[in-house]
């Protein structure tokens, strides 16, 4: 069958009697509007005046905060920063892989932010910080995110039936660049494994007291099978065995086959308590 | 005039540039480009157009928070944007049914709103064709979709997908040799058969019989 007539029988499977839709008008008011909020004020100093401009109100709120009060070692200020990569996969469809009846043992990093004050104290860099516990998901992809410069890493698997259907990758980090976590994905993981993946950045927003200095402490935490109150004694034992010796309240619960637990945690020095929330999709026991 | 592709794809990265360096005009120029093949691309996998529509304004509403993520040297604009309108159907439909095995989005994303296709199909050859294609899994549909309905080259196609260049066209290869070899013995089965013009017996004389 010779190629010109084949490729024209292909092309012909999917030509419709319909053309193309034309977008409705209010979608090109609507994006417009989101886009000249973001980029116009680029083009002038003026824009710094817009008050829609996300970047220039921050910008603007500390300079005018810092003018008012002069140096200010004690004023918070509220920055918006890229703190990493968050890649989302969808795997293909495995048949034979093997469905998972036991309860997933699963690897948690619980997060502590401790504010230490004085010029003296010296925050931990996250670098530095060796990666303990248990790595169950991909630890070949997660020694090599590391090497390229994530500062923490954490892995969600979603399952379907028992069966792997994708997972959430989140790297932490702004020293390892998009490009190289596309590449170590599709070298580690395995192109025909997965269906689709995005990655998208984390943003948060960090606030800082100037003149402090902030450190943070990871503390992994195995958590299995074990009912809500055998739950709560274990995550306060590994914490206490792993040295933490400040203020946990642990909160466990199980609702429609998805387990909720949320840890709560401050250090001794008074520092903010920060609650960790992590969702375990799994059957309940 | 249809423009060709090489000259499209590079008008529409200038666009790019102008935009992400806040040229309003350009970003308006980028968008109508863009929002006819959008919209084409995700009407064709859902059966609403409210739907449609909802997700095609999400796509540009990420296009505008991400113009700084597009890498000109892993694709075209366009196959950069369909990539986004690729992930976002799916959060859409994972959203709408979130019991549904991942098997129904692939489903969706490889075939779409397609029930009445075979139907739209006039020529029997390609409705034979697609007869056989179903029977791939979805990615390899869509990969066909992709290039065949909304003209993406191998290329774009493996940018959209999130797959190797090279992956894509070892798949495309084949699979249209496969499709090639069946539609072939296909036609070959359904022609009629010659009609032949049965000779007359000859009968040697001498023409110089006495």
């Amino acid at each position: 069958m010779r190629s010109r007539s084949f490729r024209n029988t292909l092309r012909s499977m999917y030509s419709r009697r319909d053309a193309a839709p034309e977008p409705p008008q209010e979608l090109e008011a609507d994006v417009m509007t989101r886009y000249e909020a973001l980029y116009s004020h680029g083009r002038s100093w003026i824009g710094l005046l817009n008050p829609h401009n996300r970047i220039a109100r921050y910008a603007l709120g500390s300079l005018g905060v810092l003018a008012l009060t002069g140096v200010a070692c004690e004023m918070p200020t509220s920055t918006p920063v890229e703190l990493g990569q968050h890649v989302t996969m969808q795997f293909a469809p495995a048949e034979d892989a093997p469905a998972e009846d036991a309860p997933a043992q699963v690897s948690l990093q619980i997060e502590v932010e401790v504010v230490q004050s004085g010029d003296g104290a010296e925050a931990t860099p996250l670098r530095e910080m060796p990666f303990e516990g248990r790595q169950i998901f991909e630890p070949e992809l997660q020694s090599a995110l590391a090497a390229a410069g994530a500062d923490k890493i954490e892995f969600r698997m979603r399952r379907v039936d028992g069966r792997p259907s994708g997972m959430d990758v989140f790297v932490w980090g702004q020293h390892i660049a998009p490009g190289d976590i596309e590449r170590l994905i599709e070298q580690y993981v395995g192109e025909e494994r997965i269906l689709s993946y995005d990655i998208q950045p984390l943003t948060g927003t960090v606030s800082e007291t100037l003149g402090k200095r902030i450190g943070r402490r990871l503390f992994d935490i195995e958590v299995g099978g074990e009912t809500a109150e055998q739950l709560r004694a274990s995550i306060l034992a590994q914490l206490a065995e792993q040295g933490f010796d400040g203020d946990a309240v642990v909160d466990v619960q199980d609702d429609g086959g998805v387990r909720k637990i949320t840890v709560e945690a401050g250090t001794s020095d008074g520092s903010r308590k920060v609650a960790n929330e992590v969702i375990i999709e799994r059957p309940e026991n | 005039m249809k423009i060709p592709r090489q000259l499209r794809d590079a008008r529409q990265r200038l666009l790019w540039e102008l935009a992400r360096n806040g040229h309003a005009r350009a970003f308006r120029q980028l968008y109508r480009e863009l929002s006819v093949p959008i919209l084409h691309y995700v009407t064709s996998r859902l059966r609403s157009r409210t739907d449609a529509e909802d997700v095609t304004s999400d796509v540009f509403h990420k296009l505008v928070t991400s113009m700084g993520k597009y890498d000109p040297e892993r694709g075209s604009v366009q196959a950069w944007v369909m990539a986004l309108a690729r992930n976002t159907l799916i959060d859409h439909v994972r959203r709408a049914r979130p019991t549904e095995p991942i098997v129904h989005v692939a489903d969706v994303l490889a075939d779409g709103a397609r029930d009445a296709l075979e139907q739209l199909i006039e020529q029997e050859d390609a409705r034979f064709a697609y007869g056989i294609l179903r029977r791939y899994p979805p990615e390899v549909r869509e990969m066909f979709s992709l290039h065949f309905a909304h003209g993406l080259t191998y290329r774009d196609v493996a940018t959209t997908m999130g797959l190797s260049e090279a992956a894509v066209k070892q798949r495309f290869a084949r699979t249209l040799r496969e499709l090639r070899l069946e539609l072939g013995a296909h036609k070959r089965a359904a022609a009629p058969e010659p009609r032949g013009i049965v000779p007359s017996p000859r009968t040697h004389e001498s023409p110089h019989t006495t």
